[in-house]
């Protein structure tokens, strides 16, 4: 049962990953089981598809949504402190930047790959930022970037959040973007830098 | 009648042979593409030196002026969201130039459209406002308008002005490129004499056989009446599709550029 479901989730079958995921709730599956040796199995088949170039961004779309029919059949009968997420993360593209390719194609990895993506779109303010850290509580906030001019946005959006006292505990503040380099992230004092969408869902299953 | 317009897009910052040879000012590199490009049949040679460098880029953009000028006189695309390193790359070429580019975006239309009626220049425009690029063509051309007013305002002539449908990857979602395609036509239709351009291999962007995508892509865009493309001149196969579509679009009288492909060899791809 949970090779069908897996194989569903790999194969983008939103409708079959919604049915037998209704069955083998049925059968008196223990959803935490379900969610993690089924539904997630499949999809880190899926995120590994990607990055060896076997699968391409409209087929990793498709089964992120097949994922996403699993988690909400799952979600009601998880309690409380069973999140379906590996962690939550927000994300958006910095003030005076529009560009969201990028942006979207970390979305749509980190959701493959489990995680609970609250995406702000583009041309986020350093207070918008700071409102959605402040509202959401994510276990990291992401940042894109993809002209040299608003590169500079991610500073000052990070020295905003700094300011306001919210880069304490456990926040990570990830940036990236075609212009932004390993280097000038540390300059800015982001904690993560990724090269690209895969390389973002890589970092993070490392510490999340 | 007129031929597509091809600008050179191989100059630009985010090629990591270009990115290395700005920051090491490496010159024969530079010059080379330029070379390249205008012998594959450029009409326009595009300068994006965008690397990251923040308060080095006016200066790395006169840099590179200088080496293109150097070895050609063929008109050259200033490419630089920045309005400094515009300015100053303006300021430094002797060559045709056009702006690339203008949007909507509040901190960019009214600066980049004074400095296109100060130095004569023509310029590539993209429907982006401050909310950013909206899917539907009927509001990209809504933007696109707005900018063909302020440019009239400028007495910025109309034929100065490519309107870029903004070509975003198919593979994101496929109502991508049918958007542009329905944006040009609409653009053609409602301004009148109003100039189109795009960047063709946005189109095939995370999807295998990305070379066919383009060419096929590009083929529909010239019927929908592209007048300006933005791809890469040594593709070969790319090029060869301009022009067969020119010469099926009666825009190669007698055949004359398709014949001397023929004869080139660069039809055989």
């Amino acid at each position: 049962m949970y090779q069908k479901i897996s194989l569903a989730v790999q194969e983008g079958e939103i409708e079959e990953v919604d049915q037998l995921t209704i069955k083998s709730l049925e059968k008196g599956n223990d959803p935490l089981d379900v969610l993690n040796n089924a539904l997630m199995s499949g999809i880190e088949i899926v995120g590994q598809k990607f990055a060896d170039g076997e699968l391409f961004i409209p087929e990793v779309m498709m089964c992120a949504q097949a994922l996403q029919a699993g988690i909400d059949r799952l979600n009601p009968f998880l309690k409380q402190d069973e999140n379906p997420h590996r962690a939550k993360i927000v994300i958006g593209t910095v003030a005076n930047d529009v560009h969201d390719l990028g942006k979207n194609l970390v979305k749509m990895m980190l959701t493959a790959n489990g995680y609970e993506v609250i995406d702000m779109g583009v041309n986020v303010s350093a207070e918008e930022f700071a409102g959605a850290v402040r509202g959401h509580n994510p276990d990291v906030v992401g940042m894109s970037a993809l002209i040299t001019t608003t590169m500079l946005e991610m500073s000052k959006t990070i020295e905003y959040i700094k300011t306001q006292g919210l880069h304490n505990g456990s926040l990570k503040i990830l940036v990236g973007g075609a212009p932004v380099t390993e280097k000038f992230a540390k300059e800015i004092g982001a904690d993560l830098y990724a090269d690209d969408a895969i390389e973002a869902a890589r970092i993070l299953r490392e510490i999340l | 009648m007129c031929r597509v317009l091809i600008i050179g897009e191989l100059i630009n910052g985010s090629r990591t042979v270009v990115k290395q040879a700005v920051v090491e000012h490496d010159e024969t590199v530079i010059r080379d593409l330029a070379v390249q490009q205008v012998e594959a049949g450029a009409d326009y040679i595009d300068v994006n030196i965008s690397v990251g460098q923040g308060d080095k880029e006016a200066e790395d953009m006169v840099w590179a002026i200088k080496l293109i000028e150097e070895v050609t006189t063929v008109p050259l695309a200033v490419d630089s969201a920045n309005l400094q390193v515009m300015e100053a790359g303006l300021r430094a070429r002797k060559n045709t130039v056009l702006v690339n580019s203008v949007s909507a975006e509040k901190h960019r239309m009214e600066p980049f459209l004074d400095l296109c009626a100060e130095y004569n220049a023509a310029a590539a425009a993209l429907p982006i406002k401050d909310s950013g690029i909206p899917p539907a063509p009927e509001e990209r051309l809504e933007i696109c308008q707005l900018l063909a007013e302020k440019a009239r305002d400028r007495n910025i002539p109309v034929e100065n002005m490519y309107f870029d449908p903004l070509v975003l990857p198919l593979g994101v979602d496929t109502y991508n490129s049918y958007a542009a395609i329905e944006t040009i036509k609409k653009l053609k239709k409602t301004i009148p004499g109003v100039k189109t351009t795009a960047g063709i291999s946005n189109v095939s962007y995370g999807l295998p056989g990305r070379k066919l995508l383009n060419q096929v892509f590009l083929v529909l865009c010239m019927q929908a009446g592209l007048d300006g493309a933005i791809l890469d001149p040594t593709d070969q196969g790319l090029m060869a599709a301009v022009k067969t579509t020119e010469v099926l679009l009666n825009k190669d009288k007698m055949c004359m550029n398709y014949l001397q492909a023929y004869r080139k060899g660069l039809l055989n791809n």
